[in-house]
């Protein structure tokens, strides 16, 4: 899995589609046949629903530091602006975010930090649609193909690539499964993961007080309104001038220059405003007192 | 990478290195020390001293020496079962030594049969890594079949050793011998393809010269 091109052209030549592509590369090169990678997947959308659940449940304790109730303050308010899907997954990826802030259970698709948009999406999109859990396992299945050439051309660290290997990858990864399950061609997969990444080129890993909070949660909010977006833009036919191939090598050119301050080691960003010096001064004292008082 | 490395691990957030990593570094302790542990004062080393707080990791390694897996929600109220549990626990943080990497901790412990102190490190996407274990330097990684043995460092050993190895038809993956000086103690770390079979450990504590087996299965 090194390449976008190359799965859609193996798809366009044996004439199947993305995600069979991906399946079948995957028993290929992991001896996992078709069925256990499906058992495989159907546990992890299982555990996605389930940290969604959770999270929005009346039992919820949040144990968050610095950002309490966003998700459901949001899926609360009055309709503005989005769309009910989108604003629907908007709410669900903060309040995941805030669950794996809270040391929930979660998955980790692709990272903690980003755990919130791929799920935000697809399980907004499922209640919007009542599209069939294999059919949403097939998305999956697909977005975790891009993930693989992103982990495989360039990163999925925010330590080594900054922000836009995190969030920037879930939102490219989320729209590939939009694209997939909204039946668009195989080329507007490589479109739609373009268009994302772009959109993200260069995004940093800044987090305040070394906490998977701010600005993680409200990151997740936008990867998950970018994966609507990018997909959206190349299911209307819209092209990336651009490759996605091209595009991951150059995030992983621009992660690779980003000074180490910005890539999660909270040295840089918004972690160094006076707020958020304050917010880490404060943090490690209660950490001295919690040393202190053994 | 493939498309399993992507998707997950299904786990207790905030991070992978500082909570589900150090939940293992807890389980392996667990699997390493025989009887019921009593008390563990833990250390905590390198970038890890200033960010356990933040991620909790205080709470992962409790959960990780009681035994719980790193989805499991019950490392939340670690400090709560430890206490039931009657196991009693410390911190302190050292930012002077030099750790072997810095997302790093010491636990130093005794049950109710033996004292054990080991050094983890958690270098991300969720593994851990044991790299001290009776005052030996070792590597031993999480998701590993592998055998430790303290032995005499004794002519003859290895090959007997290895000879009871193979005659259970298991290949070693990876072999460490170490000892601090000739004649006396010496540590083997053997990483086995197969899972471990329990005659095996059986057979090899019986061999003149080893005076602990301990195993480690794919935690």
């Amino acid at each position: 899995m090194n390449s976008i091109r190359e799965i859609i052209r193996e798809a366009e030549s044996r004439n199947l589609s993305f995600y069979e592509v991906v399946l079948l590369k995957t028993t290929e090169t992991t001896g996992k046949s078709a069925s256990e990678t499906l058992e495989f997947f159907r546990k992890t959308w299982t555990a996605m629903k389930e940290s969604l659940r959770n999270a929005l449940s009346p039992e919820f304790r949040s144990a968050a530091v610095l950002v309490k109730g966003d998700g459901r303050k949001y899926l609360g308010s009055s309709k503005r602006f989005l769309s009910p899907v989108v604003k629907r997954a908007v709410g669900y990826a903060m309040a995941i975010g805030e669950a794996n802030a809270s040391m929930c259970r979660i998955v980790a698709f692709p990272t903690g930090g980003a755990a919130g948009t791929i799920p935000g999406v697809l399980i907004s999109y499922q209640e919007e649609t009542s599209e069939s859990d294999e059919r949403m396992i097939e998305g999956l299945i697909v977005a975790s193909g891009v993930g693989a050439v992103i982990g495989n051309r360039a990163t999925l660290s925010g330590a080594e690539g900054g922000c836009q290997a995190e969030c920037g990858a879930a939102a490219a990864m989320a729209a590939a499964a939009l694209v997939y399950l909204e039946n668009g061609t195989t080329s507007m997969i490589d479109h739609a993961v373009a268009i994302a990444l772009k959109n993200v080129m260069g995004l940093i890993c800044d987090p305040v007080a070394g906490l998977v909070e701010v600005p993680c949660i409200k990151r997740n909010a936008m990867a998950t309104g970018l994966a609507f977006l990018a997909s959206e833009l190349a299911l209307s036919g819209i092209r990336s001038v651009i490759p996605a191939d091209e595009v991951i090598d150059a995030m992983k050119n621009v992660g690779r220059k980003l000074p180490e301050e910005l890539k999660e080691t909270a040295l840089g960003g918004i972690a160094t405003t006076p707020t958020g010096k304050r917010i880490a001064k404060e943090l490690s004292s209660r950490r001295e007192k919690f040393l202190k008082d053994q | 990478m493939n498309i399993f490395d992507v998707a997950g691990p299904i786990t207790l957030g905030p991070s992978s290195s500082h909570t589900a990593g150090i939940i293992r570094i807890g389980n392996i302790y667990r699997k390493l020390i025989k009887g019921n542990i009593q008390r563990v004062s833990i250390t905590f080393y390198g970038s890890l001293a200033e960010t356990f707080f933040g991620h909790r990791s205080h709470l992962a390694i409790i959960g990780g020496i009681l035994g719980f897996k790193e989805d499991d929600e019950r490392v939340k109220s670690a400090f709560d079962y430890a206490r039931q549990a009657g196991l009693e626990f410390t911190f302190s943080a050292d930012r002077e030594f030099q750790p072997p990497h810095p997302v790093s901790l010491k636990i130093e412990g005794k049950s109710d049969m033996e004292e054990l102190d080991i050094i983890g490190v958690s270098p991300g996407g969720g593994v851990a890594e044991i790299r001290r274990v009776w005052d030996f330097p070792v590597i031993i990684r999480s998701g590993t079949n592998t055998v430790l043995v303290l032995h005499r460092d004794t002519p003859g050993l290895l090959s007997r050793i290895a000879g009871r190895v193979f005659a259970f038809g298991i290949n070693i993956g990876t072999a460490h011998l170490t000892r601090l000086k000739r004649g006396g103690e010496a540590i083997l770390v053997l990483e086995l393809d197969d899972p471990i079979d329990e005659r095996l450990i059986k057979v090899i504590e019986r061999i003149d010269g080893v005076m602990k087996v301990r195993t480690l299965e794919s935690v």
